[in-house]
């Protein structure tokens, strides 16, 4: 277990005849275990829940040792104290939504308010399951779950069947409370957007066995499973600050890096998911004038990976940790000399930047 | 217009089918629900001798209960002694209609719980509900319908019962004789054809209400876990 996780996981268990294992750390914030339908996540999820129990292996959350079949007697907690949320959200349908909440939950009723306001499920307190709505009721069912105080939240597809807008606002509350209550949160889900929009770290199950995992970025760099994600091309996943408006424009901050982008409305101070494909990314040894490309970020060449007729070049941003991944021809590339370590302009189209999400405002005390 | 006899007929079946069905539903509630969520070894007999009363005939109920409540067995003795020996009283017609009521109101129950989404007891476990809150707050709601359609056929098959009453109670009018045994002693008796007739209605009357009750509730019953899931 690395001084970062939270949980350690080596699980084997039958998957239409085969076994499959599934063993990796889970780390603080959003992790997504994305995969094909069929490929094992649910019934891993109902493992660490302990809704299955013939599995076998290891499953150690925070300090305590909830499954352990090799162990003399076998270890294997019932009451595990992670929470689940599924497809469906199975809102007790006799009670009220403030019912349901209460019935499982530790926290105490200033702790419940604060919860309630972040999430925005003051007004359904006093509503029955079968007047919410799909958007409404997948709040609830969240908000139930965090209630209970659970050491892990599992969220099993929990946007199937949601429009967009409604899909958004969810992933953007998952992400809300993974940070404040600080819970880390497993995220299930077969679309990518849904990893794109909530998640900081990533694990590619496939046919029951985790074939890729680390960060969201670092997932969507490896060519290999980006194309298992369906990606035609890497990019990069950057969180950015809104500190003004500019002609038309957002000015957000990128690390210490402005980067202008798109006015889709979005207020000063909101926090904002953006990703940018690599072939939107053009480079430059200096700074150029005259150009209508408004965003120049300076950078060192990190890393240059070639591919057959392009190559792809990472950039460490000025006066940040952050990283850029740009496409570019061999030919450009050989045209340039581009050596590690050299000075380059990261050339963005403010156009170019995709918004994938807008965080809500966060509270200003952590939840506990 | 009804007799005296019949009158207290009526009364003492009302007073009996009532005492069966509400001193039964417990016991079926709890049995229905322990069949219904828990897996086993040796369910399958347990289920078996829930169900005997379904298919024996009623006499031999009847008589299993005298010979063991009765004061010529053993414990059947101390409840004499205890003042509190049901046979030939209309506490014994009681027990045999709850007896013999027993296995329907499972199985109407036990449907209910049957039916609930498996989610919501899922979700309880990871919510570390316990058990006992589980059943009271979350199953016990949503099987309400099924519960009262089981107690409402439970009704209808006590104000019916005959064979087990009549071989553990006795026919002794005014104390244990209800409606089906007034209705056999009018059958017997020279002349009794008319009064044989009003019982048979009698007797068809809350037995008929019963059942469409019962099915009226267990259609709602279906309805509403449809909507819930």
């Amino acid at each position: 277990m690395t001084a970062q996780s939270i949980a350690k996981i080596d699980v084997s268990w039958t998957m239409n005849g085969r076994s499959a294992r599934a063993a990796f750390d889970l780390l603080p914030g959003v992790t997504a275990l994305i995969g094909r339908s069929g490929a094992g996540k649910t019934t891993l999820a109902r493992i660490l829940c302990g809704l299955k129990q013939n599995a076998s292996g290891y499953f150690k959350l925070s300090d305590r040792q909830l499954l352990q079949t090799s162990a003399a007697p076998p270890i294997c907690e019932k009451s595990r104290n992670v929470g689940l949320v599924m497809q469906d959200p199975a809102l007790f349908p006799t009670m009220t939504v403030a019912d349901n909440i209460a019935l499982g939950s530790v926290m105490l009723p200033e702790e419940l308010e604060t919860l309630f306001a972040v999430t925005g499920t003051e007004t359904l307190l006093k509503r029955m399951p079968k007047t919410l709505s799909g958007g409404e009721a997948r709040r609830v069912a969240i908000v139930r779950a965090m209630a209970a105080k659970p050491a892990l939240l599992i969220l099993d597809e929990p946007m199937t069947g949601l429009d967009p807008k409604r899909r958004r606002e969810i992933m953007a509350l998952v992400r809300t409370l993974a940070h404040t209550s600080r819970t880390p949160v497993l995220l299930i889900t077969h679309q990518l957007e849904e990893m794109l929009f909530a998640a900081d770290n990533a694990l590619l199950i496939d046919d029951g066995e985790i074939i890729a995992r680390g960060s969201v970025n670092d997932v969507l760099a490896e060519p290999e499973t980006a194309k298992l994600l369906g990606i035609d091309d890497a990019g990069t996943l950057l969180t950015a600050t809104v500190s003004g408006r500019e002609d038309h424009l957002l000015v957000t901050d990128i690390g210490g890096n402005t980067l202008y982008i798109s006015d889709d409305g979005e207020p000063v101070g909101a926090s904002l998911r953006l990703r940018i494909m690599a072939r939107d990314i053009a480079l430059s040894p200096k700074k150029l004038a005259h150009i209508s490309v408004l965003n120049q970020l300076r950078g060192t060449v990190a890393a240059i990976d070639p591919g057959q007729s392009d190559d792809l070049i990472t950039v460490k941003l000025a006066h940040s940790s952050l990283t850029l991944q740009s496409r570019i021809t061999r030919k450009s590339c050989n045209a340039m000399g581009l050596n590690m370590g050299d000075t380059v302009y990261c050339l963005i189209k403010a156009v170019a930047v995709k918004e994938l999400i807008r965080y809500p405002s966060l509270p200003s005390e952590p939840l506990t | 217009m009804l007799s005296a006899v019949e009158i207290e007929a009526l009364g003492l079946s009302f007073k009996v089918a009532l005492t069966a069905t509400f001193v039964a539903l417990p016991f079926a509630i709890a049995v229905a629900y322990w069949l219904a969520r828990t897996e086993f070894r040796g369910k399958i007999f347990v289920d078996t001798l829930v169900h005997i009363p379904l298919v024996v005939p009623p006499v031999v109920v009847g008589y299993v209960l005298l010979i063991s409540l009765a004061p010529t067995s053993g414990f059947g003795l101390w409840l004499a002694e205890m003042g509190l020996s049901p046979a030939f009283k209309w506490q014994g017609a009681a027990i045999a209609s709850g007896v013999m009521a027993f296995p329907l109101m499972v199985r109407s129950i036990r449907q209910a719980f049957e039916a609930e989404a498996k989610e919501y007891a899922e979700v309880a476990e990871t919510l570390s509900i316990a058990r006992w809150t589980q059943f009271r707050r979350i199953s016990l709601p949503l099987a309400y319908t099924g519960i009262l359609s089981g107690a409402v056929l439970g009704f209808a098959r006590a104000i019916g019962e005959f064979g087990a009453t009549i071989t553990f109670a006795a026919n002794i009018p005014g104390l244990t004789q209800t409606l089906p045994l007034a209705l056999y002693s009018a059958a017997q008796a020279p002349g009794g054809e008319a009064a044989a007739t009003r019982l048979a209605l009698l007797c068809l009357i809350p037995a008929l209400a019963s059942l469409f009750a019962s099915e009226w509730l267990f259609r709602r019953a279906r309805r509403q876990q449809g909507a819930d899931q």
